[in-house]
Formats: structure tokens, C-alpha cells, sequence
């Protein structure tokens, strides 16, 4: 009795040991990059991993912005493009899970099995189409062009969201369609109060898609206006082989305030948000 | 509301007037997109400020973006038509750019620039360097304006710990560098950089008509060298333990790091090399190197800046207009005075300022073992993939059948047709 005992506390001390060394390895690109944000050298220097000297002036240098770096202003950009797509592929990822859940019509499901079919394949293949279509419609270089990119087929993501929406008893929908309700009702008044975890999560994942997306802002934003940037980009362009020496720690300190507001509203929305994605998986 | 409506209005009213009383043509805002490097950008903002000075009579709506010099052509070829209408490029890219229909052929405009500005294309190309000037022409024609002479590399070096004597050569400049416990560092795994031990034994590279690159490494040169012995000599450089191959890219980190002594770069490492070396600073030419049993001199890869016009520019001569005020004298005066940009204008190279400029000065006494670098996209993997050879010690110095062989390598990578 005693010897499974000293085993399973063996085995306790061996996974966590294993659990911390990976989280170690897992952490030391992130713990670099906060220390290196607040190196007081402004160039790329590898041959410490603590900076020589701390100083925070490269936050401050990233609020009192250049022609190089104009950080509060693509934050602004990124912040604004992030806030109308959250809002509008928010609603159609729960519309599209409410209709594919709630409502009865035919083809619904070769139209679900299309959807997801259509969700598997890499969104970049259609980059180039996607490139010039906005381009003969006069979108590229406009943010109403890289919302339109970012929410247009967000709604093929609502697998997850009608996996909730499933678990809503069905009594309840009968009921309100009984009491003369309308299909839009419903979904306001019954099935969206009920299903706040769900909302939280689609909120945040259609926040994070522009706020970390490179690749379709950067073809899209192409006439190199600097003011016009979006974070990534901006953040990019610090790189440049003959700006790295004056802004890699700039960078890594604008590394690090980018994440700042995700963390935020992953903390507030943490609870939620573990229900919600666990909520919806329960029936697929 | 009301108020809006009553400006619009009266602006309507202006506009009319305006049109109704001739020139219109004239009256019309010229608008053009010009791209430079992020770090031109005050600069740009300045010039661009100075041109519509220069012509008042026309109103302009000049946007200026960013995109490096270094990636222009890149992202120039992937949307000509949304690229700007005037653009900064280094000088390798031009023969893609020209090949791509990217570049206006200035000689077509020749007559509006005499027209407008008073002066003719030969103007421009006798008040710059004859290098920046060929290097901007393709097939005998000006594709692009001259603007900056400053893309090539040197030797920096701490005058604290290495004399001028010891700079001389490249085995002195070692020996001294390892008695000092210090290092020497320089790019071999790129073929911007290693074609120098090439270039200054009397090897070329060439590029032919069709866009593949013609290389004779691998047999004798002009200068009565083989390949095999220009490799022998830089894998002795390599192999002494005072010798540090830097990666591509990753030399201003070495020099902050403080293990160099000296250190193969260009311009754009002067203020890293100022703060690492301080009161050491120093510059000079590139050394001399150990081949067979004389000292050759080691070439280098001259490289330009230019400023070229979009040839799907919507207002050409205005387009040409604002290159070449951006490229004339004042401008490069003022590029060498904000940046400390090498220019190409005589005029301007041989002002005094330019002159005390530790880097540029050495540029320029380098420059006359400079080649203008012509190869194809083809060269630049197994160029880079031979310095990497050597770098590591990869080949030995006593197996001369083996580099022999690395060698055939290299130059049917490079001479490889294009598909």
C-alpha cells in the first residue's frame, strides 16, 4: 500500500517536472522579449540574453512617434479594423449557427457539409483572386477593403457556435415560435441570452483574426502610406536591414504592448470563454 | 449642414471660374505616388516640398509611401500598376525592373526634361559618376536617375588596436587581430560579399541576353589565377582562428557584441561602428590577400541607388520631373548632410564635407576595385551556398580536385538556364 503510494507521488514530481521543463522552453522566447523591450540599447544585440542596461525608453520613444515609427497610429488602425470586424463576423457566425441549429429547411445539411469542406481549405489560395477582385472594385488601400477580407467568410466558422446552440433545449424555440414569435426574435430573445459563453468566444476569436493577421494586410495596404499601417506591418517594416540597428527594441516593446489588449480581454473573458469552447464541443 | 453646403458651393463656383478662365490644363492638380526608404522619409517629405516650390505655376498632390530600396523590386513587380509613379531601387534590381516593363525609358523623355527643368539626359549623365550612370543604363539607354553611390562594402576597423599597416593585408590585419585577442569578421556565405576575393583576382561574372548569368570561376582568370587558388586563399582567411564568418545580415549584432576588431560592411554599420569603436574609428579600403605568392587586392561589388519612374506612370513628364529633382545636385547635398549618403554627383563627391566622411572616404578609395556586380537570380544560392563551403571548412585546402569540383558545382548552379 504504501509503495503505489511513493509511486504515484513519484510520478506526480515526474509530470510536473516534465510539465515545467516544457513550459521553461516554452516561455524563454517571451521572457526575452519583454527583457529585450526594455534594453536601453536601441539595436539587435544576441550576445547577452539580459540587456546590459534596462531603461524603458523605448516605450516612451514608441508614444513620441517618428516618420519610421508611428505605433499609437496603427494601433488605432488595427484597433479600428479589429472592432468592425469583431462586430460583424460576430453576427454572422451566430446567425449562420442559429440557422443551420435552430431552423428546418432543405438542403440544410449538404449547405453545412459545403460550408465546412469550403472552411478546410487555406484561405491564402484565394489571395491572389481576392487581390484583384478588390482591386477592380477600387478597395485595395482602404480599410472597408481588409474588413470586407477579414469577416466575408467568417461564417463558415460556425461549427462551434451551432454545437452550443444544439445544447439550447429545442422546447424552448417551439415555445416562442408557439407565442408568435419570429424567427428573429428568437434568436435575439431566446437563444442569444442564453448562450453568452459562446458569444464571448466568437467575439474574441473574430477580434484576434486582423489584430494578428500579416499577410492579407500587407497586399492590401500596398501603397506604403506609413500612416495607414496596421500594427503588423508597421512592426515589420522595423525590421528593415538598415532600420534594425535604431529600432529592434523598439520593436519588441511594440511586441509587447500588442498584446496587451488581447490579454485584457482574455482575463475579463477568461471564465466564458473555457465554457464556450468546451460548451460547444460537447455535441459536435 | 447648412454651412457645408454653402462652402461646397462656393468652392463649386471657384472651380468653375476657374476652368472657365483658360489653362485648364495647367490648373489641374498633378497627382503622383513616390516610394523611398523609411528613413528618407523626413528627407523626402523635404525635397518634395522644395520641388513644387521650384514650380509654382503647377499644383501638386505628391503622396509619399514607404518601401525600402532594398525590397522595391519585389514588391514593384508584384502590382506594377499599384506601384508608386516614382520609386527608389538598388542597382541589381534594374535588369529585372527593365526586363519586367517596370522602368520608363528616359531617353523618351529627354525632351520634355530640357523643356521643363533647362537641362538635357547628357546633363545628367555627365554630372554623375560614370559608374552610377552605366550601371543605370541597360542596352545603352537611362532607365533610372543616379542618386546615392554608397552600396558597396569596406573595412571598418579600431585604430586602437590595429595600425594602418596592419589594415594593409589580410594576413597582417589577422595577425594583429589575434595578438589584440580580438577577431576579424566579414560575410563569406553571400554572393554579394565573397565574389570580392573573385573580383579582385581578374574573375567576372556577366549576364547574357536571355537573363542567365555567365561565370568563369572555375577556370583561369584575366589575370592568369584559377579558381582553385582564389579559394585556397580565402579558406586560409577562413581557417585562421582569428578570422569570424558572419552571417548574412547579422553583422551590425556582432560589432555591438565588441568581439571585432575589424568587420567587412558598408555604410549603413557606420554609426554602429562609431559608437562600438568610438574614438578608434576608422576606415579604409578593402585589404590586400595572399594569392599563389602575391598580394591581390580584393575587389568589391560597387552598387548604386536610383531613382526610377514607374512606366505605367499616369503623369510621365511630371514623374520624370520629380526623379530627377530628387537626384540633382542640391538633393544629393541634402541626402549627404541629413544621412551621410555617398552620392553620385560629382559635383557633391568632391565637396570637402563628403570628403571627411570617414566611411564614404573609404568607399572611395575602395571604389576603384569596384565592379559593377551583373548576374542573374540564378547566382545567388550556390554563391552563397560556396561561402558557406568555405566558412566551415568544408573543403580542404591540400584537396584541390575537391575544389576543383566545388567549383564545377558553382558555376553550373549559376549558369543554369531559367526555366
Amino acid at each position: 500500500m504504501k509503495k503505489m503510494k511513493s509511486s504515484r507521488t513519484s510520478s506526480i514530481v515526474l509530470h510536473n517536472l516534465l510539465i515545467a521543463f516544457l513550459a521553461f522552453f516554452w516561455l524563454i522566447p517571451i521572457i526575452w522579449l519583454v527583457c529585450t523591450s526594455f534594453s536601453a540599447y536601441s539595436g539587435m544585440n544576441t550576445s547577452t540574453f539580459f540587456p546590459q542596461e534596462w531603461s524603458i525608453v523605448n516605450y516612451g520613444k514608441l508614444f513620441h512617434p517618428d516618420t519610421v515609427a508611428q505605433f499609437p497610429q496603427w494601433f488605432m488602425n488595427t484597433f479600428i479594423i479589429a472592432c468592425f470586424t469583431c462586430v460583424i463576423s460576430t453576427m454572422f457566425v451566430l446567425m449562420v449557427a442559429y440557422a443551420t441549429s435552430v431552423m428546418r429547411f432543405p438542403m440544410r445539411k449538404p449547405l453545412m457539409n459545403i460550408a465546412v469542406i469550403l472552411n478546410l481549405f487555406p484561405g491564402m489560395l484565394a489571395m491572389i483572386a481576392v487581390y484583384f477582385i478588390l482591386k477592380s472594385f477600387n478597395l485595395t488601400n482602404s480599410y472597408i477593403g481588409l474588413i470586407m477580407v477579414y469577416s466575408a467568410s467568417s461564417g463558415l466558422g460556425y461549427l462551434i457556435a451551432k454545437g452550443f446552440f444544439d445544447t439550447v433545449p429545442r422546447a424552448l424555440c417551439e415555445a416562442a415560435r408557439i407565442d408568435g414569435c419570429s424567427e428573429a426574435r428568437i434568436f435575439w430573445q431566446v437563444i442569444l441570452p442564453m448562450s453568452r459563453p459562446i458569444i464571448v468566444y466568437t467575439v474574441i476569436s473574430s477580434f484576434l483574426v486582423p489584430w494578428m493577421d500579416f499577410v492579407y494586410a500587407k497586399m492590401i495596404l500596398n501603397a506604403g502610406i506609413s500612416t495607414k499601417y496596421t500594427v503588423a506591418i508597421g512592426l515589420y517594416k522595423m525590421l528593415d536591414k538598415s532600420l534594425i540597428n535604431s529600432y529592434f527594441t523598439q520593436f519588441c516593446a511594440g511586441g509587447v504592448l500588442v498584446s496587451i489588449p488581447i490579454s485584457v480581454l482574455f482575463f475579463i473573458m477568461q471564465k466564458f470563454y473555457v465554457e464556450g469552447i468546451t460548451g460547444g464541443a460537447v455535441k459536435g | 449642414m447648412k454651412m457645408s453646403k454653402k462652402v461646397a458651393a462656393s468652392v463649386l463656383a471657384a472651380a468653375m471660374a476657374l476652368s472657365m478662365t483658360g489653362a485648364a490644363s495647367a490648373e489641374e492638380t498633378i497627382s503622383l505616388t513616390l516610394w523611398g526608404a523609411e528613413e528618407d522619409q523626413a528627407l523626402l517629405a523635404e525635397l518634395v516640398e522644395g520641388f513644387k516650390e521650384a514650380y509654382p505655376d503647377q499644383s501638386f498632390d505628391i503622396q509619399i509611401g514607404v518601401e525600402s530600396e532594398s525590397t522595391a523590386k519585389d514588391t514593384v513587380l508584384t502590382d506594377i500598376e499599384a506601384a508608386a509613379d516614382v520609386y527608389a531601387f538598388a542597382s541589381d534590381q534594374i535588369y529585372d525592373l527593365v526586363k519586367a516593363g517596370a522602368l520608363a525609358k528616359l531617353d523618351d523623355y529627354g525632351e520634355a526634361l530640357q523643356g521643363v527643368a533647362g537641362k538635357t539626359l547628357d546633363d545628367v549623365k555627365a554630372a554623375n559618376d560614370a559608374g552610377s550612370v552605366e550601371a543605370a543604363s541597360v542596352d545603352g539607354s537611362l532607365y533610372a536617375f543616379p542618386m546615392a553611390g554608397d552600396n558597396g562594402f569596406f573595412l571598418y576597423y579600431d585604430s586602437s588596436v590595429l595600425s594602418e599597416e596592419d589594415v594593409a593585408s589580410w594576413d597582417s590585419l589577422l595577425a594583429a587581430a589575434e595578438a589584440a585577442g580580438k577577431q576579424v569578421g566579414m560575410t563569406l556565405a553571400s554572393g554579394w560579399y565573397n565574389a570580392s576575393f573573385f573580383y579582385g583576382a581578374g574573375f567576372t561574372t556577366g549576364l547574357n541576353e536571355d537573363g542567365t548569368t555567365a561565370i568563369d570561376w572555375n577556370g583561369t582568370s584575366a589575370d592568369g589565377y584559377t579558381g582553385v587558388q582564389v579559394v585556397q586563399s580565402m579558406l586560409n582567411i577562413a581557417g585562421n582562428p582569428a578570422f569570424m564568418a558572419v552571417a548574412d545580415g547579422d553583422i551590425s549584432n556582432q560589432l555591438a557584441s565588441g568581439a571585432l576588431c575589424a568587420v567587412v560592411s558598408g555604410t549603413w554599420d557606420a554609426v554602429t561602428a562609431q559608437e562600438v569603436y568610438g574614438d578608434g574609428y576608422a576606415a579604409t579600403k578593402l585589404p590586400t590577400y595572399t594569392l599563389g605568392e602575391e598580394q591581390v587586392q580584393q575587389g568589391s561589388v560597387a552598387g548604386y541607388k536610383f531613382v526610377g519612374v514607374n512606366a505605367y506612370a499616369d503623369n510621365f513628364g511630371w514623374a520624370v520631373m520629380l526623379a530627377d529633382y530628387l537626384t540633382n545636385e542640391a538633393s544629393q547635398q541634402a541626402r549627404f548632410d541629413q544621412r551621410e549618403i555617398g552620392p553620385t554627383n560629382l559635383t557633391v563627391v568632391e565637396s570637402d564635407s563628403v570628403k571627411a566622411n570617414t566611411a564614404i572616404a573609404a568607399l572611395a578609395e575602395q571604389s576603384p576595385y569596384g565592379v559593377v556586380q551583373l548576374v542573374g537570380g540564378k547566382y545567388w544560392d550556390p554563391a552563397a551556398t560556396m561561402g558557406e563551403l568555405i566558412a566551415q571548412g568544408k573543403l580542404s585546402v591540400d584537396d584541390e580536385a575537391g575544389i576543383q569540383e566545388a567549383l564545377d558545382t558553382l558555376v553550373e548552379g549559376v549558369t543554369a538556364p531559367i526555366e
